[in-house]
């Protein structure tokens, strides 16, 4: 291991730093799985995880801060004429201290101190629009919110008090001729397409003038949640999820000649953002609602990895919805921003 | 290197900034980390209604119970309350007055009412609805047509949900001999139901 590399992951964490992360990573652990405090959720456990992540940036904000005061980068200028050296040494010591807090984190797991709840299901109420054509045919519209994992199933409820049709006739038909049918007095299942699952909605059609009714009240969609092994995949990709942005703080740092504390917020700006998971609400009108929508914008411009970081109570609903491309575009983006990062800049005058 | 104030990434930074406060402000976006405080907002939630619950404090029982549901999406912290306050807290060893019995009666039935769309498990409620209406509010009131209302709605959903999970083959058959019925003979037939099976001794 190089110097420069040892002396960086030294200066960013001490042994005071490395007892805080051990002892934040076991209470965390504490406060999701202990059996009569915990809340019993891998998904707070993760959201518990991440903010460590975040620490680690501010603290190599902090550092890069402090290098700048001691004249550093005048010294990496007068060192190494290409200066690549310094935020690339920069970059892979960000990517081990990633990848050792992360792999911390299954350390609780991994020794036995703490078991994983058992699996269960995320339920989620739904929205639901009914729409008749002219026909007398009814379509009821369902909006799933977002994403949504493929394991996904919506549970359906029916009032046949009122229905016309026998339970032997009685169908509901996706428009791509995919069939349920339904029995009276049971909730109906109906799984997810992929196709449906990435949209968000789906649409199906109950017999013509059946007059079975929906409980639109008691629709729910049932999403699976990750069992124990998915914990290594859902670090993975929080691992993915952080490491460009570590590029991006240098470009920050770098490029546009800021304090590193600075960089680090506005890094954690840039995080927000694309972690940020979109969902059809109104804005409305007005100064606040207006600065809104162009944060939605912002959003939209950025590649879709808000799945990349699923953590919180409702993680399962995030959790694998990320696709390959949009992961790869956000890698992509950190390799724009360390290419950035690692251009010459001439010394500013005066 | 001289620092020179403002540059345009300094503006650019602040103006993220800026832009994450107001999407927080509107409640639409919530910064990187605000799921770990959230998470342990839903964690004191729950040990300040465990607090509730030892102390007896019905109304904090109920307010609790929805702030974690709100928080972090479980309704069985609401749904218990709802038992305590709608059905124990009315009940005869309360020793409560009539008058007082029915408001608490009344008051835990409205809450799970206001609560069904966000409970993540609707129909698990519903058998407490049920309980409450039929042994609590209906010899308080001794009004059959709120009795024969309520339990219309219940019977709608907890018939056409499938009923409880363990249940629920035992109940598609109910269903649908309560639906073979002509329409004056279905809600006695339900009452009749609950009062053989469903109606558990009293406490």
């Amino acid at each position: 291991m190089s110097p420069m590399l040892r002396g960086f992951l030294r200066e960013v964490l001490p042994w005071t730093w490395q007892l805080f992360f051990v002892l934040a990573v076991f209470t965390a652990a504490s406060l999701s799985f202990d059996a009569s405090l915990g809340a019993h959720s891998l998904g707070t456990y993760l959201a518990y995880l991440s903010l460590l992540p975040i620490a680690l940036l501010f603290r190599i904000g902090t550092v890069l801060d402090r290098r700048a005061q001691q004249g550093w980068p005048q010294q990496e200028i007068l060192r190494d004429p290409t200066a690549r050296k310094a935020p690339l040494t920069e970059m892979v010591a960000s990517g081990i201290l990633l990848s050792g807090v992360l792999l911390l984190g299954m350390a609780p797991l991994a020794t036995g101190f703490y078991a994983m709840p058992d699996a269960s299901s995320g339920l989620y109420p739904v929205h639901v629009e009914f729409e008749n054509t002219a026909d007398g045919t009814e379509r009821w519209l369902f909006d799933l919110g977002s994403t949504v994992p493929t394991t996904a199933r919506l549970h359906l409820t029916l009032d046949w008090s009122e229905a016309t049709v026998s339970a032997k006739d009685a169908k509901l038909q996706a428009p791509d001729d995919r069939f349920v049918k339904p029995v009276p007095g049971e909730l109906v299942h109906w799984s997810v397409s992929p196709n449906e699952a990435r949209v968000g909605k789906l649409v199906l059609q109950p017999n013509s003038q059946s007059g079975l009714i929906l409980r639109k009240q008691l629709c729910r969609l049932e999403i699976p949640r990750p069992t124990a092994d998915a914990l290594p995949r859902l670090l993975f990709h929080q691992f993915l999820f952080f490491l460009p942005l570590f590029a991006i703080l240098l470009a920050w740092f770098r490029c546009g000649r800021i304090r590193g504390t600075l960089s680090a917020m506005a890094t954690f700006t840039i995080a927000s953002l694309a972690a940020l998971p979109l969902s059809p609400v109104d804005l409305g009108s007005g100064p606040v609602a207006a600065l809104a929508k162009i944060l939605v914008l912002l959003k939209i411009a950025l590649p879709p990895v808000e799945g990349l970081l699923a953590t919180g109570h409702r993680f399962e609903r995030l959790a694998d919805t990320t696709p390959d491309l949009g992961s790869l575009s956000w890698l992509l983006l950190g390799t724009l921003a360390l290419w950035l990062a690692c251009r010459r800049r001439p010394a500013r005058q005066g | 290197m001289k620092r020179k104030l403002p540059n345009t990434a300094q503006i650019l930074a602040v103006g993220l900034i800026l832009l994450g406060l107001a999407g927080a402000s509107l409640g639409t976006t919530q910064p990187l980390g605000a799921r770990s405080w959230q998470g342990l907002q839903g964690w004191w939630t729950l040990r300040r209604y465990h607090q509730a619950e030892a102390d007896t404090d019905l109304p904090a029982l109920l307010a609790l119970g929805k702030e974690h549901l709100r928080l972090t999406g479980q309704g069985d912290a609401l749904e218990f309350a709802v038992y305590k306050v709608a059905y124990g807290a009315s009940g005869p060893s309360s020793n409560r007055l009539p008058s007082d019995a029915l408001y608490w009666a009344q008051t835990g039935l409205q809450a799970l009412d206001t609560s069904i769309n966000q409970m993540p498990d609707p129909w698990s409620s519903l058998q407490i609805q049920a309980y409450t209406l039929v042994e609590r509010v209906f010899p308080l009131t001794q009004s059959p047509e709120d009795l024969y209302a309520g339990l219309r709605a219940m019977e709608d959903r907890l018939a056409a949900g499938g009923g409880l999970a363990p249940s629920s083959s035992g109940l598609s058959a109910l269903y649908k001999s309560f639906l073979a019925l002509p329409p004056s003979e279905r809600n006695p037939f339900i009452l009749k139901r609950l009062e053989r099976n469903i109606i558990p001794e009293d406490e």
